[in-house]
């Protein structure tokens, strides 16, 4: 899956054009999702940093939302209202058409309507102080897909290397 | 969290000192925010010129402090950097703040 090989000495081999994939298994919460975020833009640093800005703030709201709402806890950490423990699986891998990322986690079901809802006219007179998270994640991804597996939400898009560009290889082409 | 304070003529620049205005010190920022513009103003010069990221929940915790803001008062950017002027351009929210992209803030004029 990482696209290297192990060799019985102890180097490895890695196909051309190949880079591993980053992943990362962490807490739902907001100090976790910053250290992941960091560690991810770090990664992909170099000729793909712009999309690793763009899929830096995808995944904040994404994962933000997770601790937020997929543990039940609210946007209030002081709240008195734990929320239950969630676990979030993060995977980016980089192909041709751009960073493909998939966030796996076992909280409460996404509402389908987050990915479906175009994003309601924002009222610049009195603009709100909240909301703004799925019509970022919408305005910057391509092939944005949700199901839910058991008890597990599993969502995935592509980050194109470009802002706006073209979809490029699917997200399986992962060399 | 650090934010740094400088008076201005007609008002206050607000530097905020971290890398980083996300969902870990969003409401922490927010709180500090409020009670600098309980004493301070017309305008508030929000300088962000150290934050290269920033996501919606930053991006929340400015628009609070604006709404609840008297209309005598007024909370203008700076040093807005590629990653904030993104969330700023997607959410249209470029439209509503005054931003001061000049490379001689206003809060050097102190």
């Amino acid at each position: 899956m990482t696209g290297v090989f192990p060799c019985p000495d102890g180097s490895v081999v890695r196909p051309p054009h190949c880079q591993p994939m980053f992943h990362r298994v962490l807490a739902a919460q907001e100090l976790a999702v910053r250290q992941a975020l960091i560690d991810m833009c770090a990664r992909f640093a170099g000729p793909d940093r712009d999309a690793a800005s763009r899929a830096e703030l995808v995944l904040a709201e994404v994962m933000n939302n997770i601790v937020q709402h997929g543990t039940g806890r609210g946007k209030e950490p002081a709240s008195s209202a734990a929320g239950m423990a969630v676990t979030i699986h993060l995977t980016v891998a980089r192909h041709k058409g751009g960073l493909c990322c998939a966030v796996r986690d076992d909280g409460r079901p996404l509402p389908p309507s987050c990915l479906l809802a175009d994003a309601p006219a924002v009222d610049l007179v009195v603009p709100p102080c909240s909301g703004f998270g799925w019509p970022i994640v919408r305005a910057l991804t391509q092939s944005l897909f949700y199901y839910r597996e058991g008890t597990r939400n599993v969502l995935s898009f592509n980050v194109p290397l470009v802002e706006g560009g073209a979809l490029g290889t699917p997200c399986s082409d992962v060399a | 969290m650090q934010l740094t304070t400088l008076p201005l003529p007609g008002g206050i620049h607000v530097r905020l000192d971290e890398s980083r205005l996300d969902a870990v010190i969003a409401i922490r920022f927010k709180d500090r925010l409020r009670e600098i513009v309980a004493h301070h103003g017309p305008l508030i010069l929000l300088d962000l010129g150290a934050v290269d990221f920033m996501d919606s929940s930053g991006l929340g915790a400015i628009l609070a402090i604006r709404r609840t803001l008297p209309d005598s008062r007024r909370i203008e950017l700076t040093g807005v950097t590629p990653n904030v002027d993104r969330v700023l351009r997607l959410t249209h929210m470029d439209t509503i703040f005054t931003i001061h992209r000049d490379s001689d803030p206003a809060g050097n004029r102190a």
